[in-house]
């Protein structure tokens, strides 16, 4: 079969529509258990957190009163006391778990409330002692905000886990299908075509865990008796001519096989070959571990040093340093691959662990710098090693859209641990399963037949659309929404990562797209419209995945071999700069990101015009 | 002895355990956020007692009066323990590091205990200093003349387990998330398997459709391979049927 059959002989959007509904279902699934599971916690807890918050207040309603009493004990009368209001939304301020204070008199008159009309809750009274005596009342309101910020917190993280979910089964099943279904159906195909010019010897069943494999096994079947009663009628044949001594015969026999002689091969022309799951998909569950820690480094790195344009140098840094560590990877696996692939991916994963995990322990800026480049660097090259793997060139089609959806998928899952565990735990976590997934996959890995070449001069534009698409991602993702409001809300930094996966993943599956450039132009418009609008950053990010993705369908899966990646990772490092930049001018990461899209799509205009034409969409996602 | 699994049970199990370790993790979520809020609580109420035992004690400084000669401080700090649950000991001492006054009568001009000024040594930016010392935890802040110089500090001392103290019981996070988990595999499994049957049940027709020899019908690109395969096999038996009996006539002149 041609490299090419695969285009014309599968039908993507079955494989597609599966996957999606795969991915729908999984997502409704553990939205709707992850909801109960989550409520019954919350209601199971929530006497728990309501009466340590009544605690709190108890506390705050006591040092009040101590204070008030004081006052009144040095013969201040309670109504005459001054300052009370500024004294009394101070402590509102430090206290975000009361919601107000007032101060009555033993009358119960309020004398004193911030605010002035107090909000809905159950008040909690403490008497104002003055010596044995109470002279009034301070009545504290609970505020609800612990109990809001759990119940947000959890609201956010059951719609995380469903989209992380959505798009792990989403991955799987569209892996599955297209080993299962779409390259079988391929080989299938080519098979029945050669056996309908002849070629009797070339078909070759399907295997058994395939659905195909009774429609093979139904062909194999009706081949069976043309096969035996050919070769008993060739063996006749070999018969009479043996004892047709005079070659009377000769003519009469030739005749009767002309049919069959010549035209139909019961020889198979080539060996079968051995139809085994293709090991490059180790790369996803290697590249969703990779990227888990993700959203946590921008604010990692953020709270290494004070407040300050260094800050957001370091942020910068930090982010350009594991992308740059990426593309170095790769092209030390180009150059490793096809002379020591095992111990690539060993020493690879190795590196990539040990650095991620050992961000659990360290404090210093620069190390964590030097951490982030070691773990890009060990990353992408094993991560390229196993891609490289013996029919990665079949695969292409569907394993870069795959890669890309699991790259954002696995800062979901990121978001979630840290949001479990805690965030260095989460660095920890993610070090030692990236060792431990490397140990597991060492003895797959062969070594690569082929190592394709980096081809950079051939298609800029596209190479540039690539580089942009990332960068605009990566600079809103990581750098604006990192550094952002919810930096510390990792269940929620996951959530952006998954929506723009979301969004990404339906551009890949509905295959319409505009030219790359106009794409871009989307892409861009996401960080604008969360910089410029409050609680738009959800549309924002839906933005940056549809953009991104239309303008990674639209220059086709040809750009998705080294040079494309290479360009991704340089794209990533190249917004980071433009973010550093930016913050010299004391400009929101958000805007540069904007500003890198707009910069880009005029770039890929230029270029596309110049070039080739842009390659056509990929057949499947 | 070796299971086979066909395609959709594969990916049907595969899915669900996927399913089941996101729903594990949605669980451990909760039970980290619950424990967060409670420590934070617990946390915020340390923070708001020591502070305004701070601000108090600074305020009675403000009058002049150095801080050894600040007698009221003792029952401003019996008040404190005996309203707050949970706290086991006050404690202000001098900028020297020695015991001024204190809950604990007995340590009145000890010098406090070395973690407690490592504590305070290491800390540079945070108002508050924490230290953890013989299973308790102290949590300490500086007090500020009007001139801004640190005449001591005043550290409240809680058991460790106030704060560590998981108010979540994981048995019953456990059942709670038994229930949900084993409807949502239930779901997925079922689902999975439905899903990839439309697939397989073309597949199958045009397998039945093949067996009894029938040219398969309609569109797409692998019905027309199987179209024109199933002709050709066709074809060919009936050549090499004929040439059979052909063969077989001339065998029989022999």
């Amino acid at each position: 079969m041609r490299k090419s059959d695969v285009r014309r002989t599968t039908d993507p959007a079955r494989g597609d529509r599966f996957a999606v509904l795969v991915g729908l279902v999984v997502g409704l699934a553990i939205a709707l258990a992850s909801a109960a599971t989550l409520y019954l916690i919350e209601r199971t807890h929530h006497d728990d957190l309501a009466l340590t918050t009544e605690r709190v207040t108890r506390s705050i309603g006591s040092a009040v009163a101590d204070t008030v009493g004081r006052a009144v004990g040095f013969g201040l009368p309670l109504r005459a006391l001054y300052g009370v209001d500024a004294y009394l939304e101070d402590i509102i301020r430090r206290n975000p778990e009361v919601a107000a204070i007032a101060i009555a008199d033993d009358s119960g008159e309020t004398l004193f409330s911030v605010p002035a009309e107090a909000p809905p809750g159950t008040p909690i009274s403490v008497q104002i002692p003055v010596g044995a005596a109470a002279v009034g009342l301070i009545v504290v309101t609970p505020s609800q905000r612990i109990l809001d910020v759990v119940a947000r917190t959890l609201a956010v993280t059951v719609l995380s886990a469903s989209l992380f979910g959505a798009l792990l089964a989403g991955i799987l099943a569209r892996a599955f299908a297209a080993e299962r279904i779409d390259l079988r159906q391929g080989r299938l195909i080519a098979s029945l075509r050669s056996l309908a010019r002849g070629g009797f010897g070339d078909y070759s069943p399907v295997g058994g865990d395939s659905p195909l494999q009774r429609l093979g096994a139904a062909f194999a079947r009706r081949l069976a008796p043309v096969r035996r009663e050919a070769r008993q009628a060739l063996a006749l044949a070999d018969e009479i001519r043996a004892v047709d001594f005079d070659a009377s015969l000769g003519p009469r026999v030739d005749e009767a096989l002309a049919p069959i002689e010549g035209k139909i091969r019961f020889d198979a022309t080539h060996p079968p070959s051995r139809r085994r799951t293709w090991k490059g998909w180790w790369a996803v569950p290697l590249l969703l571990l990779g990227t888990s820690v993700h959203p946590l480094v921008p604010s990692f790195a953020f709270d290494r040093l004070d407040p300050g344009l260094m800050q957001s140098l370091e942020v910068s840094a930090s982010v350009a340093a594991q992308f740059l560590g990426c593309a170095l990877g790769l092209l030390a696996a180009l150059v490793l691959a096809s002379r020591s692939a095992a111990a690539t991916v060993g020493f690879g994963t190795l590196l990539a662990g040990t650095a991620t995990a050992a961000t659990a322990i360290i404090r210093d800026p620069t190390i964590f710098l030097a951490l982030r480049f070691c773990a890009g660097l060990g990353l992408w090259a094993a991560l390229w090693v196993v891609l490289l793997q013996p029919g990665f060139r079949l695969r292409r089609p569907w394993f870069w859209s795959l890669m890309v959806l699991a790259a954002l998928a696995g800062s979901g899952l990121g978001g979630l641990v840290a949001e479990a565990l805690g965030r260095r735990d989460a660095f920890a976590s993610a070090g030692v399963s990236l060792v431990v997934l490397g140990l597991a996959i060492l003895a797959l890995v062969e070594r690569p037949r082929s190592v394709p070449r980096l081809r950079l001069g051939r298609r800029p534009g596209e190479l540039v659309a690539v580089a942009t698409a990332f960068a605009v991602a990566m600079t809103w993702l990581e750098l604006a929404l990192g550094t952002g409001d919810i930096r510390y809300s990792y269940a929620e930094l996951g959530l952006h990562f998954c929506l723009t996966g979301v969004a990404a993943a339906g551009v890949f599956v509905i295959r319409r797209h505009p030219a790359p450039a106009l794409a871009l132009v989307v892409a861009a418009a996401g960080p604008a419209l969360g910089a410029l609008v409050p609680d738009a950053a959800i549309a924002a990010s839906l933005l940056v995945g549809l953009g991104g993705a239309m303008a990674l369908s639209a220059v086709g899966e040809r750009v998705w071999a080294p040079e494309g990646a290479l360009a991704a990772m340089v794209g990533c490092v190249a917004g980071a700069a433009f973010a550093a930049g930016a913050a010299w001018f004391d400009v929101e990461p958000a805007f540069a990101a904007a500003a890198v899209g707009v910069v880009g799509a005029m770039l890929t205009a230029v270029l596309t015009m110049r070039g080739p034409a842009v390659a056509p969409a990929r057949p499947g996602a | 002895m070796q299971i086979r699994l066909t395609f959709q049970r594969r990916l049907a199990l595969m899915v669900a355990a996927a399913t089941v370790t996101v729903i594990a993790l949605v669980a451990t979520v909760g039970v980290g956020v619950v424990e967060r809020a409670h420590r934070d609580l617990i946390d915020s109420r340390l923070e708001f007692v020591l502070t305004t035992l701070d601000g108090t004690i600074e305020a009675s400084l403000d009058l002049g009066l150095p801080l050894g000669e600040l007698r009221e401080i003792e029952d401003l700090l019996e008040r404190t323990l005996s309203a707050e649950p949970g706290i086991e000991a006050i404690e202000v001492f001098d900028a020297t590091g020695v015991s001024r006054f204190g809950t604990d009568r007995g340590a009145a001009n000890e010098p406090i205990p070395h973690a407690w000024v490592t504590a305070i040594r290491n800390n540079r930016s945070d108002p508050l200093w924490r230290a953890v010392d013989r299973g308790g935890l102290t949590i300490g802040a500086p007090i500020l003349t009007d001139f801004g110089a640190i005449a001591g500090d005043v550290a409240i001392v809680v058991p460790l387990d106030l704060l560590e103290r998981s108010p979540v019981d994981a048995g019953i996070v456990f059942l709670l998330t038994l229930g949900p988990a084993l409807a949502a595999i239930a779901i997925v499994l079922i689902a999975v398997v439905l899903a990839a049957r439309p697939a397989a049940r073309v597949f199958d027709t045009m397998a039945g459709d093949v067996a009894a020899g029938r040219v398969p019908t309609g569109g797409g690109v692998l019905t027309a391979a199987a179209a024109a395969a199933v002709a050709r096999i066709a074809a060919t038996g009936e050549s090499v049927g004929r040439a059979d009996r052909i063969l077989q006539a001339i065998d029989a002149e022999i």
